[in-house]
């Protein structure tokens, strides 16, 4: 691209591009200024680190969900033992749908606690800065998004968070979701997406 | 006020002499010279008249819409006459700015997880009109000033010497005289993001016409100290670079940071911890807050002195709550302001229009207050423990409201740090009254029956307590009990005990107040403590002492755990001090001086968050079907105002005319009953099954709790044939406008090209897009709609922008060539805006696959969400009509036209803008349609183009045309979201009106949707809907039933045949009518037009 005629010359695109934005454009994605899709096993996140002082690169496991907690602000109550669970599903049998179309996706029975499931969820539940009651979610996702998210639903419901007396203010998850459909008319809180929070608290720049 | 003084005494109140507030509605075709204007043969304030004419109010959509441009904008351009001052094109450059420097005020606020800025109309209009303003200051000052000049002399004409406004001078220093703004707005709303967002918009001006280099600093004067390190909090928080102003150290950035100095700092002559006026030179951008503080005549003027140097050869805005207070009596400062104020958002409209607290002036007149002065004060005791009690209760069920826990605050004016006579000795009397009220039990407990029972009746025989105590009388509790109650709630001490007060040593100028040794309940902030305490020794019921302790309580007050309900104090609370809690207001010491300060203090007290932070009072919040609104809860937003002296009260009564304020103006409600003519009828219309699937479909959003989940990705008709259609009705991005808006004062028009370039988006476009960035963008355009059910991944975007069946993008060639990375920004934007627009394509295709099958034709029965509301009272139905207490003549009007209901001799009525129109045909009546914005009706009045609709359809129907013979019609109006029908695969349509004609069996249903149509492209799918009605009508296969479907259009048709290069045959085919034609032609199409299209 760069090596287009139009893009040559003093003011091209090719000048503007490496004098300005090449670190910026081409790190994108990279591990080591984030990158968002490695957000799907929070329990994985790596990176080579550089030893001090010598020529040696180790690879090195990152701890994203103390590192949220700093970013954030927050002040910890209490970080709960990992659950597994597995669960399974089957299509919604609503006769006025065509045969063929798309059908909501509902759990065949409960979601159940089992150390081979292919659900994991970890929470931390704190207070931020400015006073909210926080409750973290994280999760690891396989590739399947509908199941991924149905079960984050049921396994949410399973565990109360949305009854009143544990009501949290701020919800973070990673991973796009459905969880704010599961609440209602006069709740309060409100799903933000780790992911997010996390990039711009990492990247965030004083302005002039 | 006082009509009889002598002629040469100013008559014409300030806020009608804001002549440049009036030149700026003139733009907007709303010419005046006293700041009202007469729409529909009513007199409203412009501001009222702007709302009902571009029909945009506090309910309005804010926001930006897909193409980020404010769904204001398309408000004010979607009417029938466009602005020869103010050109469409013209407008979306000014919104543009102001979308462009709202983001960047975003930037750090959705960094930090806060909530992004959406302006509400009223700011929105305060940027717009700086727009305007700096525009034509900026490109052409002498003219400028000459239109000003004219508005001058129109304003002048019809009035007195005294009244009249004095011209600018053309041969003066014509900047000088233009360099200053002020914005009169209410405290509580906002200003301080409008300031954020001046200074973008200056500086823009500045750089476009190539003199940023003049301007020197940027300085924001402030009144006080405590203000500044809330402006500096404030301005970290927009991402604005800002330091206190050090006159030591003149930093890296000046000219680039504000530099934030209170005014006390500056003088003539350099000082210790001053600084010289003139060591800032007189270029520069300055802001000043609460700017009245100089501006009154006590201080000789030295302040406003200083301001004009600083300014001279730069630019001001200064923003004030109480600019009436400012001029009052100053002919000088009335002429200069009135020549100023750009935007008057006083506390009227903001009150008016729902925001803050209700308030309630508890005054007595002086003879009553002396002799009844300790049950006042009980009864003030007991209407703060109403509040109290009543959070106390209802602490969960107010939460959605957020309602913090009541405090009880007496303040005084003075903002010296000494404490000065009469207000020690107001202080004195209060905890005196405390005193005897713990100490006095027998006394206490009579006076609260006497409270409860029988309230407090004035010299003119009012009672001013009459219903305040609903929610204490209704708990049926004796006066002992509720002596018993206080202690335990208000002053938390169950087992009662003597009044401590007790200077805190470990805090300077606090004083604790607790009963026995239980916690504080109240805490006293003074300058001067220890004086204090020496007036309460020796009072009775007092014990006076000292106490170690080195917790600020007062810095407490908005901590969760704080155990304080009272706060006496002067000085901290006009200070920057903050609070939501403030619930009732005793007021000490307040002269006639002090007008401004105390319009201040007022507006820190009548400061609500309320539902979703929507900071109106929960009547006025647009609140969700199913929340309703605790029992009692316009107690808890209702800020009560008392005075420990009569005259405090009065005077502070006065403030309030003056800024404009009603004194106590309390709404009632007015039902009003319909008649129903549906009968036994049988009237079909669609609607989703009741039950699908064995679950009930009424009031909840059945797709979202039921359907498919639905997941963006690429229309693929080889694996999923339905998804063809995504690529037949490809989403289509104009961006012409927008470069033709941005280059139309600069490098001249674009050249109007014949046939509008189609670009596409290339492998090598998307390579320099940022991914992440759309994502999150993409995130937040998600939850703005709450499509929670939507499923949205990362990795999905790339596949979506590498295909390009689903989108036509209209923008000239040269945008997406690669000469520049500076076009990298517009790619971004353009992949942004495209992808938002197919997700909600795509999330409509979804839902709409889903709902079809379970659409069903439902006879119209009783129960159907478009009939109003029914009550025991009222079996038919009714309206609810919000109504001032004060506009009794309204009420007795209403209730004549009740009458009318009732006896079913129903005629036209009409009063003060408000009209009922009386249909039989429609399935139930009156329909009322209203100007002006007094009264708040629901369900929603009809707007101009459905009242003219129903008139025309009625007088047509009447006139008994022979097209209806054998025909019977009926009409019926379908509301909006959540009730009516809608179609949400035309971007959730619902159209306004259903209408039934039936004959020999057959029933022709047609949706009805009058409308400007200036905003809507050809293509848009509402005008297209026409087809879609005809897939339903199919797919529900009912032999019996035609459906249609037709907009009016009440833009005329030859501007729309120019804007869509369309004939006017062919948008007839389309089933766009035009008003404008004509009741007898377009009516008759239309009714032509519904029965001839059988099922083909």
């Amino acid at each position: 691209l760069l090596k287009f005629a139009e893009a040559q010359g003093p003011d091209g695109l090719r000048e503007h591009y490496l004098l300005r934005y090449m670190l910026d454009v081409e790190t994108r994605g990279s591990q080591s200024l984030l990158n968002i899709s490695a957000f799907n096993d929070p329990t994985a996140y790596r990176l080579k680190v550089k030893r001090p002082g010598s020529e040696e690169t180790r690879e090195m496991n990152v701890d994203l969900l103390e590192t949220f907690n700093w970013l954030i602000g927050l002040t910890v109550e209490s970080i709960a033992a990992p659950q597994t669970v597995t669960a399974s599903f089957k299509p919604d049998n609503d006769p006025d749908l065509p045969k063929d179309g798309p059908r909501r996706l509902l759990l065949d029975g409960r979601v159940r606690e089992d150390s081979n499931g292919l659900w994991w969820f970890r929470t931390v539940s704190g207070t931020t800065p400015d006073g909210r009651k926080t409750l973290v979610i994280w999760r690891k996702l396989t590739n399947n998004q509908e199941q991924d998210n149905l079960v984050l639903d049921e396994w949410f419901k399973k565990q109360g968070y949305s009854s009143k007396d544990s009501e949290f203010d701020l919800i973070y998850v990673n991973g796009d979701n459905n969880l704010e459909n599961q609440r209602k008319p006069d709740d309060t809180w409100k799903v933000r997406l780790i992911e997010e929070d996390f990039h711009r608290l990492m990247f965030e720049e004083t302005e002039m | 006020m006082a009509a009889k003084k002598k002629s040469k005494k100013p008559q014409v109140p300030f806020t009608h002499k804001l002549v440049l507030n009036q030149w700026l509605f003139s733009l907007f075709d709303l010419q005046s010279n006293d700041g009202s204007y007469t729409w529909n043969g009513k007199r409203l304030p412009l501001l009222e008249a702007f709302k009902e004419k571009f029909q945009i109010s506090e309910n309005s959509d804010a926001g930006l819409d897909e193409n980020n441009i404010h769904r204001f904008y398309k408000t004010l351009t979607n009417k029938a006459e466009p602005l020869p001052e103010l050109p469409d094109d013209l407008l979306l450059e000014y919104d543009q700015n102001i979308v462009r420097h709202t983001q960047r005020l975003n930037e750090r606020r959705l960094a930090r997880g806060e909530d992004a800025i959406d302006w509400k109309y009223f700011q929105y209009l305060s940027l717009l009109f700086t727009e305007i303003y700096l525009d034509r200051y900026f490109a052409d000052p002498y003219a400028l000033l000459a239109s000003i000049n004219e508005q001058i002399q129109h304003y002048n004409q019809d009035k007195s010497k005294a009244d009249q406004v004095a011209l600018l001078d053309p041969a003066g220093d014509v900047n000088g005289q233009l360099n200053k703004l002020a914005f009169w707005s209410a405290t509580g709303s906002g200003k301080t993001l409008i300031m954020h967002a001046n200074i973008l918009q200056y500086q823009h001006y500045l750089t476009k016409h190539r003199r940023r280099r003049e301007l020197n600093r940027i300085i924001l004067l402030t009144p006080n100290e405590g203000l500044s390190h809330q402006h500096l909090k404030e301005l970290e928080a927009a991402g604005i670079y800002a330091e206190l102003f050090d006159k030591n150290g003149r930093g890296l950035f000046t000219g680039q940071a504000v530099e934030i100095i209170d005014i006390n700092k500056l003088r003539d002559e350099m000082g210790d911890k001053t600084v010289a006026v003139d060591a800032f030179e007189n270029n520069n951008l300055v802001l000043i807050d609460e700017g009245h503080r100089g501006a009154s005549s006590g201080d000789n003027g030295t302040w406003m002195r200083f301001r004009n140097s600083l300014c001279e050869q730069g630019f001001s805005f200064e923003y004030s709550a109480t600019f009436g207070q400012a001029v009052k009596g100053n002919r000088q400062l009335t002429d200069l302001y009135a020549r100023c104020v750009l935007f008057d958002y006083s506390y009227k409209y903001f009150h008016g229009d729902g925001y803050g607290k209700e308030y309630q002036i508890l005054n007595l007149d002086t003879q009553t207050q002396k002799n009844a002065m300790e049950v006042y004060l009980v009864a003030c005791l007991l209407s703060f423990f109403q509040q109290l009690r009543l959070h106390q209760k209802q602490a969960t069920k107010c939460q959605p409201f957020h309602i913090e826990k009541p405090l009880w605050v007496f303040v005084g004016s003075r903002v010296t740090a000494s404490l000065s006579q009469k207000e020690a000795s107001d202080i004195v009397e209060i905890l005196r009254f405390i005193g005897r009220f713990l100490g006095e039990r027998a006394t206490s407990v009579a006076h609260i029956r006497r409270v409860l029972d029988k309230g407090l009746i004035t010299a003119d025989g009012r009672n001013i307590f009459a219903g305040r105590f609903e929610y204490l009388n209704g708990l049926r509790l004796s006066a002992e009990q509720f002596f018993e109650e206080i202690h335990v709630v208000l002053f938390n001490a169950p087992g009662g005990g003597a009044l401590h007060v007790e200077n805190l040593k470990g805090v300077t100028g606090e004083i604790a107040l607790r009963v026995g040794d239980n916690d504080p309940f109240g805490v006293i902030n003074v300058g001067d403590d220890s004086k204090l305490c020496k007036l309460c020794e020796g009072q009775d019921n007092l014990m006076v002492g000292d106490r170690d302790f080195n917790r600020s309580l007062f810095k407490e007050i908005n901590e969760p755990q704080s155990s304080v309900n009272l706060l006496i104090g002067s000085k901290k609370f006009t200070e920057g001090w903050n609070s939501w809690r403030v619930s009732t207001m005793g007021l000490m010491n307040v002269g006639k001086t002090e007008g401004a300060q105390i319009i201040q203090l007022f507006g820190r007290g009548v400061r609500l968050k309320g539902y979703k932070r929507c900071l109106k009072r929960s009547k006025y919040a647009n609140l969700p079907y199913e929340v309703t609104r605790p029992s009692h809860l316009e107690t808890l937003e209702t800020l009560n105002i008392f005075g420990i002296k009569a005259d405090y009260m009065a005077q502070f009564r006065e403030f309030l005319e003056e800024e404009g304020l009603p004194a106590n103006e309390e709404r009632i409600e007015f039902l009003l009953p319909v008649i129903r003519n549906l009968g036994s009828r049988k009237l079909k219309t669609i609607r989703l099954k009741k039950t699908i699937n064995g679950v009930n479909t009424e009031f909840v959003d059945a797709f979202k709790k039921q359907g498919p989940i639905p997941a963006l990705a690429a229309p693929n008709p080889i694996e999923e044939p339905a998804t063809r259609y995504l690529q037949k009705n490809p989403v289509v991005l104009n961006w012409y406008p927008k470069i033709q808006a941005v280059r139309s004062t600069g490098a001249g028009k674009a050249d109007e090209e014949s046939q509008p370039y189609q670009g596409k988006l290339t492998r090598e476009h998307i390579a320099f897009l940022d991914l992440d960035a759309i994502y999150f963008e993409l995130q937040r355009f998600k939850a703005e709609r709450s499509w929670y059910n939507l499923n949205l991944q990362r990795e999905i975007l790339r596949e979506l922008l590498a295909d390009q069946s689903w989108y036509r993008l209209l923008i000239p060639e040269g945008e997406l060539g690669f000469d520049s990375f500076e076009k990298a920004h517009l790619w971004q934007e353009l992949a942004e805006a495209l992808l938002k627009k197919y997700c909600e394509r795509y999330y409509f295709f979804r839902k709409k696959e889903w709902e079809l099958p379970h659409l069903e034709y439902r006879y119209l029965d009783a129960t159907d969400p478009n009939f109003p509301q029914i009550s025991e009272e009222f079996p038919d139905g009714y309206y609810r009509i919000m109504v001032e207490e004060s506009q009794t003549e309204i009420v007795d009007k209403l209730r004549e036209l009740k009458v009318q209901i009732d006896t079913g001799k129903l005629k036209l009525w009409q009063f003060a803008g408000l009209r009922a129109i009386p249909f039989g045909q429609h399935l139930y009546q009156p329909l009322l349609h209203l100007a002006g914005s007094e009264l708040e009706i629901s369900p929603a009045p009809l707007n101009q183009g459905e009242r003219r609709f129903v008139e025309d359809l009625k007088a047509y129907h009447d006139s008994a045309s022979s097209l209806l013979d054998g025909k019977e019609l009926y009409l019926l109006r379908n509301l909006s979201k959540g009730r009516g029908v809608g179609f949400f695969e035309a971007g959730n349509f619902h159209p306004d009106f259903i209408l039934w004609l039936i004959t020999n069996g057959r029933e022709y249903i047609s949706f009805v949707d009058p409308k400007g149509i200036r905003n809507l492209g050809f293509q848009d799918p509402k005008i297209q809907f026409y087809k879609t009605i005809k897939e339903i009508e199919k797919r529900l296969g009912d032999p019996s039933v035609t459906l249609n479907s037709f907009v009016i259009s009440n833009t005329p048709v030859h501007e729309m045949g120019q804007l869509w290069g369309v004939e006017r045959k062919q948008m007839e085919e389309c089933h766009i009518l035009f008003q404008q034609d004509g009741a007898d032609k377009y009516i008759g199409e239309l009714l032509a037009k519904s029965v001839s299209v059988g099922i083909g």
